[in-house]
Order: C-alpha cells, then sequence, then structure tokens
C-alpha cells in the first residue's frame, strides 16, 4: 500500500483520523486558553440565550467565540457520523489561525493616534529650537557648521539599522570626541 | 559563502546516512531550520523579506513513504516564500504532536497541516515502531 492514495485521504483510516482530530481539537483548545485568558469578558460556552452569531457589528472576537461553538456542534456530527474528516479538520486549522493572528497581534499593539501626536509634538519642538539657534550657529562659522553636520548625522543614525549590536554609534561618538579634544588641546 | 553551504550540506548528509543505516538512529527525525536570515549587507536584526523568512526542514527516511517531493531548487522569489509558509512558532506543536507531548502553555502556534498525512495507521508506527509496521 503506497503512500499516494491514503495521503489523499480517499481510503482513511478511521483510528488515524480520529487521533488526528484530537491532536488539532487539543491545539484549538490550548490556543482558546489563551484567547479566553486575554478577553475574560467574552463567554466561549454554549449559551442558548445569547447567540453570537447573529450580531451584525460583531468584533473579531465574538466571531471567533462563534465560531468555536460551530466547531463543538461539528465535532458532535462527526462523533456520530454526520461530518466528514476534512470538514472537521479544515475548521480546526482554520479556528487555529485565526486565534494565532489575532493574539500575534495585540502583541503589537501601538495607538496610532498617540503616536502620531507624540511625532508631530517632536517635530513643532525641533522647529522651535532650530529658529532659536540659527542666529549663533550661523555665525560661528566653520565650528557651527560642523555641530550642525554632527546632529543631522545622529538624527539620520536614529533610524532602523540592520546593526544589532548598534556599532555604528560607536564610531559617531568616537569622531565626535576626538574632534572636541583636538580643539580642547589648542 | 558557497563553500559554507558545501561543508553544511555535506554534513547534513553524513547524518542522514547515518539515520538509514544505524539501527538505533532508525526512528529519529532531523528538524534543520534558521532562527533567521539576512538581508544584503548581511546583517539582521530588521524586518527585510530576507531577515525574516528563515527555512525549516523535516528530514527523515520515514517521510520518504509518505511524501511525493517537491521540485528542487525552487525558482528564486523576492519575498522567499517557498513550498509552504509556516509561522516560526508552529514548530512546538508540531514537534509537540509528533512525539505526543502536550503542547506549551503559552505557545501560539499551529499544527503544521502538511504533516498530518504522516498519520495513516496511527501514531504508533511512526516515530517508535523500530522500522516495523505493523499489518491492519
Amino acid at each position: 500500500m503506497s503512500g499516494a492514495a491514503e495521503a489523499k485521504g480517499v481510503h482513511a483510516d478511521s483510528h488515524a483520523d480520529s487521533e488526528k482530530l484530537d491532536l488539532l481539537l487539543a491545539n484549538a483548545r490550548q490556543l482558546l486558553a489563551i484567547v479566553q485568558a486575554t478577553y475574560p469578558e467574552v463567554s466561549f460556552e454554549i449559551n442558548p440565550r445569547i447567540n453570537l452569531c447573529n450580531h451584525l457589528s460583531s468584533s473579531d472576537i465574538t466571531l471567533l467565540a462563534c465560531e468555536w461553538q460551530n466547531i463543538q456542534k461539528l465535532i458532535e456530527m462527526f462523533g456520530v457520523g454526520k461530518a466528514t474528516y476534512d470538514e472537521v479538520k479544515d475548521r480546526l486549522l482554520a479556528f487555529s489561525r485565526k486565534a494565532q493572528e489575532m493574539m500575534s497581534g495585540t502583541a503589537s499593539n501601538y495607538d496610532l493616534t498617540r503616536l502620531v501626536e507624540g511625532i508631530g509634538v517632536a517635530a513643532v519642538a525641533l522647529l522651535l529650537a532650530l529658529s532659536a539657534s540659527f542666529k549663533s550657529l550661523y555665525n560661528s562659522g566653520a565650528a557651527g557648521l560642523f555641530f550642525l553636520a554632527v546632529l543631522v548625522s545622529y538624527s539620520i543614525m536614529m533610524f532602523a539599522s540592520s546593526y544589532v549590536e548598534e556599532e555604528q554609534h560607536f564610531w559617531y561618538w568616537m569622531q565626535a570626541g576626538w574632534l572636541a579634544w583636538l580643539f580642547a588641546k589648542e | 559563502m558557497i563553500p559554507k553551504q558545501q561543508e553544511m550540506d555535506g554534513i547534513v548528509r553524513q547524518i542522514y546516512t547515518a539515520m538509514e543505516s544505524e539501527q538505533h538512529l532508525r526512528s529519529s527525525l532531523l528538524v534543520l531550520c534558521g532562527d533567521h536570515g539576512m538581508n544584503d549587507a548581511g546583517n539582521h536584526g530588521g524586518s527585510a523579506p530576507g531577515e525574516t523568512s528563515p527555512a525549516l526542514t523535516f528530514i527523515s527516511p520515514k517521510l520518504q513513504s509518505t511524501f511525493q517531493g517537491n521540485d528542487c531548487p525552487a525558482e528564486p522569489d523576492e519575498d522567499f516564500q517557498y513550498y509552504s509558509v509556516v509561522e516560526q512558532s508552529d514548530i512546538a506543536p508540531t514537534l509537540a504532536g509528533l512525539i505526543g507531548f502536550p503542547i506549551p502553555l503559552n505557545n501560539l502556534g499551529v499544527f503544521i497541516p502538511y504533516l498530518l498525512q504522516i498519520w495513516k495507521k496511527g501514531r504508533y508506527c511512526v516515530w517508535s515502531g523500530g522500522g516495523k509496521r505493523s499489518a491492519r
């Protein structure tokens, strides 16, 4: 018996099928536990009085809860032979992927409005500082120009570089510090 | 770069031939993967496609009877998405499922569906049967 036909599930061995579903179900339950811990206010249990699937303005989390209830009913149907292995498998995998996506998203849940506001405030502060110092920098000649160049290159270096150890900062400070020391020596 | 890759190929070949010939290695699985890739400058730490797309392979002589295999080498792709794409956190639940221990508590991984095909006659014949298949 070669692997080809069996891999396609044509002559599926039912014992292997239920083992596979047990595995996927355990995976789904484990992800569900993490989701429930993050959203304790949403109930995932089947409650006949609350129909989570009907809300038109459902959030992602209520839709996930609705899907979980559907999966539990589907598993019962599989137990009595009214649902196929492939149906249950696909639903379980889709549920797990959705839970995974949702949970990975909450880990980087930035408040974007605040972020933009902060950047705006910082930009205004920069412009004010530049206008206040422009006159004295202009009158300082070469030294003022060098100071400005050092400032600008430092701000460019702030953007994400792929140097994990941030070694470019070392060279920056060495260069500025050495020139300052040369100047102080005079 | 190329000599290093050839050296690593040689090591994998050594391990694989040992898995095929040694009795005590018959039920072994070699998982060969990277923790990260690299960008054009040879660095990592950013989020370029080259850095966030490491390879993941499951190597064992026992897998030959289950899978038909893919074309190799694959056509170059700018986004480094070859064969099937899974999350890095999927490795833990997959190994847990294959060996039979529970999935770690806060893991956010999903079992890799491609490997479900291994279960033809129940898990016990796959990794602890020692090479002999029980007839059904």
